[in-house]
């Protein structure tokens, strides 16, 4: 078992040293090499030679199996002492996951592939993924998945081994959390992007690609929420393995469905022969870890019954329920085009529409769900206490709702009741610190920063987790406005002509034409940007410059938005084309109500994660302990 | 320079494959009764 650790760490070092080669050949330019010469180009600035790394898709699975085998040595170098039992399945599973995109990377998708000629240059770097989100979307989005191998393989070694209790999942619980957090925030990193670079004036198209990584988070979040049960009360074992495996198994899937065209989407990568490999692969990994869950299910029986339907146990099932049923109306849609092609021989593609309304009321369940769940006390609840503690959000959320109603003029229903959805949980959950906070002012006589501050820090999992649950709220917010309060106008304009756009929320904007100029170009572009003053209800508001990009050696067009950002609104406006040499040109502008509270939402999100994994003190002495105590009482194992 | 890059992949495919199958082989001959 030794020599099949140094073994996997001698993976990680092979894999990085082609990771290197790589770079190197990227970096100077070495356009003999296939793959550079489709990624890059001489005019290309470092950093994007840098990312090309994972610009397409040879590179990306190179880079992928490299982070697997990172995190694989990273587990092994933390966990070797004290996890003897479980350690060398754990090396088995994730070795078995490596060696299959390392052979892909040998046999179908190879990076280092040399053309029979020397080009003077390369083609260069898609132009869409010229943008840092973009750069960086792509790794975040691949840490993400990858990590959710360290707890699938914890998880199936602790099944073989038939350790069920919650050692793996205590284990393996930061990695699961690290993981959740590069998906969540690769999600959010790609929907700003779509945002800021794409020019349709949204942030999520509910395409095939964008909901391959959202079905894995919707399986996860309620993997990371149900584990607590089996931590605090031995219960849903079977449960916490099934979603992991699935996790795992969706990651798999989704990146099957991208990778190999068999779903068309706007950005599939590629298509190529690695679509029936992955194909076996998830197949085959799947099987197993069913035939195990089943051969080991005796064994993961709830050591708990739940004692009422009045209590945490059940909320965190509810919580589970409605995430999975979003994860399945996501991916019946997403495979919808499969499956009536297969029946009735036609691909009918759903919209967005199918989507929308189809999670709409399972979104505002989760909402409903996280504004009561953290107010009931396991076991048992009492309907009146309950109602004592959720009286004042509800009635605060009226409020709110009221003046919105009457103040703000917004009279959709659905709107107002997301809205009072949003309140009533940012108010439990705002209570919940002030309570904590508050006792600690009383008791211990501490001012409320300090009281605050302690109280996070002396249980960084729930009040991280409260923080990631102000996030969530905050992000519904920006998603409730744009999409119930989004308006949308195209106007052709000549040279001193204004168009208006006005939503009943917001207010007017008016936008003066004032022509047409070429930009600086840093490189390969030809940048063409158009003038438009603004003013606001009738106030100047400076101008906006939305522009056309023209990448000379890729012979593409690219269109970059410009928007006025508030915390009300984004007045968002696309140079959609000109005539004349720009003596008239053709304009789409958006308002976007509250959009920003959507970005500021994902940055809330992200904090309340790291709190929610940072190690409170009392954990790092336990583990310094456990370091100390593990090699000395037991016999290293060879 | 490029054959290396792709040497080294295939070196750690092997090893991987060498790895997962001596860690397995090696817990269920070392410790019984699990």
């Amino acid at each position: 078992v030794n020599s099949a650790r140094n073994a996997a760490f001698g993976v990680t070092g092979f894999l990085t040293l082609s990771i290197v080669i790589l770079e190197y050949l990227l970096i100077t330019g070495h356009y003999q090499t296939q793959y550079v010469y489709e990624v890059s180009n001489r005019a290309a600035p470092l950093f994007y030679r840098v990312t090309a790394l994972w610009g397409g898709q040879d590179g990306s699975l190179l880079f992928w199996s490299w982070l697997m085998s990172l995190f694989t040595a990273m587990v092994l170098f933390k966990n070797w002492g004290s996890m003897r039992i479980l350690m060398p399945y754990v090396i088995g599973v994730n070795q078995v996951v490596v060696a299959f995109f390392a052979g892909l990377v040998v046999f179908v998708a190879n990076p280092f592939v040399q053309m029979e000629f020397f080009p003077p240059d390369g083609a260069g770097l898609n132009p869409l993924l010229r943008h840092w989100g973009m750069a960086i979307h792509p790794p975040v989005l691949y840490v993400g998945f990858v990590a959710f191998v360290i707890p699938y393989a914890f998880a199936i070694a602790a099944l073989i081994t038939k350790q069920t209790g919650d050692l793996w999942i205590r284990t393996t619980r930061r990695w699961s959390l690290t993981a959740w957090l590069f998906l969540s925030l690769g999600i959010l990193l790609g929907g700003w992007w779509a945002y800021d670079v794409l020019g349709w004036g949204g942030y999520w198209g509910w395409d095939p690609v964008e909901n391959a990584s959202l079905i894995p988070w919707l399986v996860g979040t309620p993997f990371l929420h149900s584990v607590m049960m089996q931590e605090n009360r031995g219960m849903l074992k079977r449960w916490n393995m099934a979603l992991i495996i699935l996790t795992f198994a969706l990651i798999i899937e989704g990146t099957f469905l991208t990778r190999s065209g068999v779903i068309s989407s706007v950005h599939t990568f590629a298509q190529s022969a690695i679509g029936p490999l992955f194909l076996i692969f998830m197949v085959v990994m799947f099987s197993f870890s069913l035939y195990m869950f089943i051969s080991r299910w005796d064994i993961l029986k709830s050591e708990n019954e739940l004692d009422s339907l009045f209590s945490r146990e059940s909320f965190f099932l509810m919580n589970n329920l409605v995430f999975l049923g979003l994860a399945v109306v996501v991916w019946w849609g997403t495979h919808f085009p499969l499956f009536s092609e297969a029946i009735v021989g036609e691909r009918i593609v759903v919209g967005p529409p199918f989507f929308e309304q189809s999670t709409a009321p399972l979104w505002a369940a989760i909402l409903l769900l996280m504004g009561i769940a953290p107010l009931i006390p396991w076991r048992r609840a009492s309907v009146k206490k309950l109602w004592g503690s959720l009286m004042w959000p509800a009635i605060f959320g009226l409020v709110v709702v009221a003046l919105l109603y009457f103040v703000f003029n917004i009279q959709i229903i659905g709107a107002l009741f997301g809205f009072w959805l949003c309140a009533f949980t940012l108010a439990v959950t705002i209570l919940e610190y002030w309570r904590g906070a508050n006792a600690r002012h009383r008791s211990r006589d501490e001012s409320y920063p300090v009281a605050l501050w302690r109280l996070i820090g002396r249980n960084h999992r729930r009040y991280g987790g409260y923080l990631i649950h102000i996030g969530v709220v905050l992000v519904a917010i920006g998603v409730v406005g744009s999409r119930a309060y989004q308006v949308e106008t195209q106007r052709n304009l000549a040279i001193g002509e204004s168009m208006t756009i006005s939503s009943p929320v917001i207010g007017s904007y008016e936008l003066t034409y004032q022509g047409l100029r070429d930009g600086q170009s840093p490189d390969d572009r030809i940048i063409t940007e158009a003038v438009l003053a603004v003013s606001h209800n009738g106030r100047p508001a400076g101008t906006l410059i939305p522009n056309r990009e023209y990448f000379v050696v890729q012979q593409q067009p690219m269109t970059i938005p410009d928007k006025r950002s508030t915390l009300a609104d984004d007045l968002y406006v696309i140079l959609a084309g000109w005539e004349g040499g720009g003596e008239t040109a053709t304009f789409k502008a958006y308002i976007n109500p509250l959009v920003n509270w959507l970005w500021i939402g994902g940055v809330v999100f992200i904090l309340g994660t790291i709190v929610a994994a940072w190690p409170t003190e009392q954990e790092q002495r336990q583990q310094a302990t456990d370091k100390v105590a593990v090699p000395a009482s037991t016999a290293p194992i060879s | 320079m490029p054959n290396i890059g792709y040497v080294a992949v295939v070196l750690a495919l092997v090893l991987s494959v060498y790895a997962a199958v001596v860690a397995v082989v090696g817990a269920q001959r070392r410790i019984p009764n699990w």
